[in-house]
């Protein structure tokens, strides 16, 4: 028996059409240049020591480290809007509301650890204090105004 | 399910809670969407397929109700278990294990995991009840009105980046037996309809950027079904593939996706369409919706055919809430496989994570 073509080629052809107009229409884009730079910090008792981008990636998208990583969790530095979103751009490669979406996605589908989040930067020198072997990040500028932060690396 | 293993489900996580010797890290964490809503025009609205939320003309707060809780409790670096629990208006509110499984993480990429899990057909079936995540009330209708929305196996996950991209690969087989279907007793003027899907075998590939989301979707499995313990249909072949393309930028983003289910025996192929559209402004995100099904006509009559446009708010009150307001218009435009007909329905509600 012949079966009747159910959905319009058309409509499929017109609505894959805009997606792949749209998708072309960002490949010119350049990164925005910034000067606020960005480090990988930790606590001062911390024998974390440099690690690879990718590693570092994972850890914020709720990935545990794997084998002998030092790394314990990651923590969200949200004290400082543009540092956020630099760190965003530069090491997760998404947007704030990208970024997010993976998150839940990935705490209620894959079961995930949720990515602890901290508003003040005092309260974040506080937690690192205290948590040696957590991560976070912040401007150079302020890590290096605080002696009991520790440097892991540039991040941008 | 045996009753006696939800009830150890249900109990072994909470009782992990109380034994910090045997599991030194238990995390709880939950969502919720609380929706009320009510038909504006027609008579009935069914919302949500897979558990029958129905709207009529009166303002009900039930059918898109829902409440879920994680519990995860890791066991060592490398294994812990993840039980999900939801609670659905649509169902009386009783507690369903949508999620109960074993963790092992082989090593950096490479996951396996063994128990109860939600079937990853569509885009948004595995997380389909978590309205945080997503800009509508619901997913939209239209694609999302299977009957079987979980299974039990196994499954093994690749998870890495690929030149900027990131992956995940999903290969899972399992196998799903539900008594009284609430769907298909639903659809069958509430006979009591039991079905099976087994030796179900499954793909996804996942890959994502900043700025697109791109999914394939295969499964493949055999059918058992039982009206009133009247066995009608056994070891039917059937096989559901889709593709989902998805586009980011800044504010905008483009949702589409395409589906297409066969069952060759019973000369039954369905197709599925989505695309939407929405733009954030600030905590605010409007957004606009066309999606499909259409069935193709066999010599049996079944001719299901229905599409609904919708358009809606999504207002971002925090980190971890959302209001949102979506109007919907559906029209059925089956002959003799009607659902419930031309409804138009105004819905709204809260969506948290906490």
């Amino acid at each position: 028996m012949k079966k009747q073509n159910s959905i319009p080629f058309k409509f499929i052809l017109n609505h894959l059409l805009i997606v792949a107009l749209l998708f072309s229409s960002t490949a010119s884009l350049s990164s925005q240049s910034n000067k606020l730079h960005g480090v990988l910090v930790t606590s001062k008792q911390s024998d974390i020591t440099e690690l690879k981008r990718k590693d570092i990636r994972r850890i914020f998208l709720g990935i545990k480290p794997m084998g002998n990583s030092p790394v314990n969790k990651p923590v969200l530095n949200l004290s400082n809007q543009k540092a956020y979103s630099l760190f965003l751009k530069n090491i997760m490669f998404l947007t704030e509301t990208g970024y997010k979406r993976k998150l839940i996605k990935r705490v209620f589908r894959q079961g995930a650890d949720e990515i602890h989040s901290i508003e003040s930067s005092n309260n974040l020198i506080k937690y690192l204090n205290t948590h040696p072997n957590d991560i976070s990040f912040m401007s150079k500028e302020d890590a290096l105004k605080n002696p009991d932060v520790k440097i892991i690396q540039a991040l941008w | 399910m045996p009753r006696y293993l939800l009830r150890f489900l249900i109990i072994l996580p909470l009782a992990c809670l109380h034994q910090p010797v045997i599991a030194a890290d238990t995390n709880v964490s939950g969502f919720a969407s609380m929706v009320g809503g009510l038909v504006i025009n027609g008579d009935r609205y069914l919302s949500d397929y897979p558990n029958t939320g129905i709207y009529d003309d009166d303002l009900s707060f039930s059918p898109d109700t829902t409440v879920g809780v994680q519990f995860k409790t890791s066991l060592d670096k490398q294994s812990e278990f993840i039980i999900q629990l939801i609670s659905r208006g649509a169902r009386e509110y009783q507690a369903d294990v949508d999620w109960a499984y074993f963790n092992y993480a082989i090593d950096h990429e490479f996951s396996v995991q063994i128990g109860r899990k939600r079937l990853p057909l569509y885009f948004y079936s595995d997380f389909f009840d978590l309205g945080m995540a997503y800009h509508w009330i619901r997913p939209p209708t239209d694609n999302y009105t299977w009957q079987i929305t979980n299974y039990n196996g196994i499954n093994l996950y690749y998870e890495s980046e690929l030149e900027g991209w990131d992956m995940l690969l999903n290969f899972y087989i399992g196998r799903e037996d539900d008594t009284e279907n609430d769907l298909l007793s639903y659809l069958a003027d509430n006979n009591s309809v039991d079905e099976t899907w087994k030796n179900i075998v499954g793909f996804v590939a996942e890959l994502s950027n900043e700025s697109y989301e791109l999914r394939f979707t295969i499964m493949s499995s055999q059918l058992d079904r039982q009206v009133n313990n009247i066995q009608i249909a056994e070891d039917v072949d059937q096989l559901f593939y889709g593709i989902s393309a998805n586009y980011y930028h800044d504010a905008l983003s483009v949702l589409s996706e395409v589906n297409r289910y066969e069952r060759s025996a019973d000369d039954i192929s369905v197709s599925t369409v989505m695309l939407s559209v929405a733009y954030k402004i600030k905590k605010y995100t409007p957004h606009i919706t066309y999606s499909k099904l259409e069935q193709s006509k066999i010599n049996l009559g079944g001719d299901e055919h229905h599409y609904t446009s919708s358009i809606g708010l999504r207002y971002d009150l925090n980190k971890s809430t959302a209001l949102k307001i979506q109007y919907d218009n559906t029209k059925d435009k089956a002959i003799n496989s009607t659902i419930v007909g031309d409804g138009e329905l105004l819905s709204f509600g809260i969506d948290f994570v906490f």
